[in-house]
C-alpha cells in the first residue's frame, strides 16, 4: 500500500480535571492496559504529589515532566518546545498524552496545537478528556476551573460513582449536559474504562468531520439555566464565504473571551466539499473538509459552548451569512 | 481560516521543499503543461476525488525518489515532472484512469508528436 508511506500525524490526548478528581488514576489505568500503543506522557508536576511520576514510570513509558510552573498559562511555549523535542524521536511513540494540572485552563493547551506550525503539521489533537469527581464537583461547581474543564471536554469521566447515589449521579449528569452538550459522558469507578473509548476520538480532526452528532444538536437546543451552556444552530442554505468570514471574525473579536469551544460544518458557496471550522476563544481554525455525497442534504451545523452566550444573537448573526 | 479550497491548497504547499517554483512570489510555469498539471491536481482534490494531503504526500514521495537517485546539483531536476508523476499516481489510485489506459494514451501522444516532426 502506498498510503502507509505517507506521514501520519501523532494523536494527542489532553487530560484535565480538578485536583483529586482522578487524572493520575486514569493515566495509570491507560498506561497499564494492553492497548498495543507506545505512549509518550507529558506530566505537569505543579501542585501534584511526587508519587505520580513513580507510578507512571512503573508502566515503562517515557515520562517528560515539566517543573517550571503551570502549563496552562506561563509555559505554553514549553509545551510546544517539549513536543517539538519529542517529535525528533517520533519513531519511539505513537501517541502523546498531556496531563494538565488540576487548575489548568485547557484553552492555551488546545490553542498551541492550532497556532504552532510544527505541532499543527505533525500532531493532531485527539480529544480533551475531563475527569470529574462526582462526589465533590458541586463544592466548586461555579469555579472558573470547573466551568472551563467541563466546557472544553470532548469526553467527561464522571468518576467516583461509588460515593454518590443513582439520583445524585443523574442530576449531576444533567447539570453537566447543560454546560456541555457535545461531550460524551461515562460514569466510572476508579476511572476504570476501556481506553478504546477514549483514544481515537478525532474530536479536532477537521479533515474527516462529517456532521455534528444530531443528539448533541438536540441537547443544545434545550433550555438551560447555567451561565456556561451550549448553543446549536442547524439549517439548510448556502453560506456566503465572505459574509461568514466577516461574521466569525467580528464575533470572536467581540465575545471570543466567552466562547470556549465552537465547531461548524457548513455548506459554503455550494462547493463540492464541506467547509469545517473550529475555534477556541479568538483562535479560529478552518478548512475545506470531506466532499458532500451527491444525494446528501447539505445541512449547516454549528455548535457553541461558552459563557453568557446570546442564542438569538448568534442565530440571527449566522442567518445574515446565508445567500 | 482558508475558506476557499485553492487558498487552502496553495498555502499548505508554502515554505516546504515540495513548494512549487516561484518568480517574485508568483507561481512560475515554464511550459504550458505545467500550469495544466498544477490546476488539474487542485481541481481533482477540490472536486473530492482525493484528499489534498494525500497528493502532497505523494509529491513528497516522488521528490524523495528522485533525490535518492540523483545528487542535488544534478541538472536534470525537473519539479513539474515530479508533480506530474504524483498526479498520475493519484489519478490511478482514485480510479479516474487505470495504468493500462494511462500508458496507452501517453504512447498515443508520444507517437503523435513523432509523426509531426517527421
Amino acid at each position: 500500500m502506498r498510503r502507509s508511506n505517507r506521514l501520519t500525524k501523532i494523536p494527542v490526548t489532553v487530560l484535565t480535571g480538578y485536583l483529586g478528581a482522578g487524572k493520575t488514576t486514569l493515566l495509570n489505568h491507560i498506561l497499564t492496559q494492553e492497548h498495543g500503543q507506545k505512549i509518550a506522557v507529558i506530566v505537569n508536576e505543579f501542585g501534584e504529589i511526587s508519587i505520580d511520576g513513580q507510578l507512571v514510570l512503573d508502566a515503562d513509558e517515557e515520562i517528560l515532566e515539566m517543573n517550571n510552573g503551570c502549563i496552562c498559562c506561563t509555559v505554553r511555549g514549553d509545551l510546544i518546545r517539549i513536543i517539538g523535542k519529542l517529535l525528533e524521536r517520533r519513531d519511539c511513540f505513537e501517541r502523546i498524552i498531556i496531563e494538565t494540572t488540576g487548575l489548568a485552563d485547557p484553552a492555551p493547551v488546545i490553542q498551541s496545537f492550532f497556532v504552532d506550525e510544527i505541532l499543527s503539521k505533525q500532531t493532531q489533537l485527539d480529544a480533551v478528556i475531563t475527569v470529574v469527581d462526582a462526589k465533590h464537583i458541586l463544592n466548586h461547581w461555579y469555579s472558573s476551573e470547573a466551568e472551563e474543564q467541563i466546557a472544553f471536554a470532548d469526553v467527561i469521566l464522571l468518576n467516583k460513582t461509588d460515593l454518590v447515589s443513582t439520583e445524585e449521579l443523574s442530576t449531576l449528569t444533567n447539570k453537566i449536559r447543560g454546560r456541555n452538550a457535545i461531550a460524551k459522558i461515562y460514569p466510572t469507578h476508579n476511572c476504570k474504562i476501556d481506553p478504546d473509548l477514549l483514544m481515537g476520538m478525532q474530536a479536532f480532526d477537521l479533515k474527516n468531520a462529517l456532521a455534528i452528532d444530531p443528539q448533541f444538536l438536540e441537547e443544545a437546543a434545550h433550555e438551560h439555566d447555567e451561565t456556561v451552556a451550549s448553543i446549536a444552530i442547524a439549517n439548510e442554505g448556502i453560506v456566503n464565504s465572505d459574509r461568514l468570514n466577516r461574521w466569525l471574525n467580528q464575533l470572536v473579536q467581540e465575545i471570543g473571551q466567552d466562547i470556549f469551544r465552537m465547531k461548524g460544518i457548513l455548506n459554503v458557496d455550494d462547493e463540492d466539499r464541506r467547509f469545517v471550522f473550529q475555534g477556541v476563544h479568538m483562535t479560529l481554525d478552518g478548512r475545506p473538509g470531506k466532499p458532500w455525497k451527491p444525494d446528501e442534504i447539505r445541512q449547516n451545523e454549528l455548535i457553541f459552548i461558552g459563557r453568557n452566550l446570546d442564542e438569538s444573537q448568534l442565530k440571527e448573526g449566522f442567518l445574515t451569512c446565508l445567500n | 481560516m482558508q475558506l476557499r479550497f485553492e487558498h487552502f491548497a496553495a498555502t499548505s504547499l508554502m515554505g516546504s521543499e515540495e513548494s512549487p517554483p516561484r518568480n517574485n512570489g508568483e507561481l512560475k510555469f515554464d511550459r504550458d503543461w505545467e500550469g495544466l498539471a498544477f490546476g488539474m491536481a487542485l481541481a481533482l482534490a477540490k472536486k473530492g476525488h482525493y484528499e489534498w494531503e494525500d497528493f502532497r504526500q505523494e509529491l513528497i514521495a516522488s521528490i524523495a525518489e528522485w533525490e535518492a537517485e540523483h545528487s542535488l546539483e544534478n541538472e536534470s531536476w525537473d519539479y513539474y515532472q515530479r508533480w506530474l508523476l504524483a498526479l498520475e499516481r493519484m489519478a490511478v489510485e482514485a480510479e479516474l484512469i487505470d495504468e493500462a489506459e494511462l500508458e496507452k494514451r501517453t504512447a498515443e501522444i508520444i507517437d503523435c508528436k513523432q509523426d509531426e516532426t517527421k
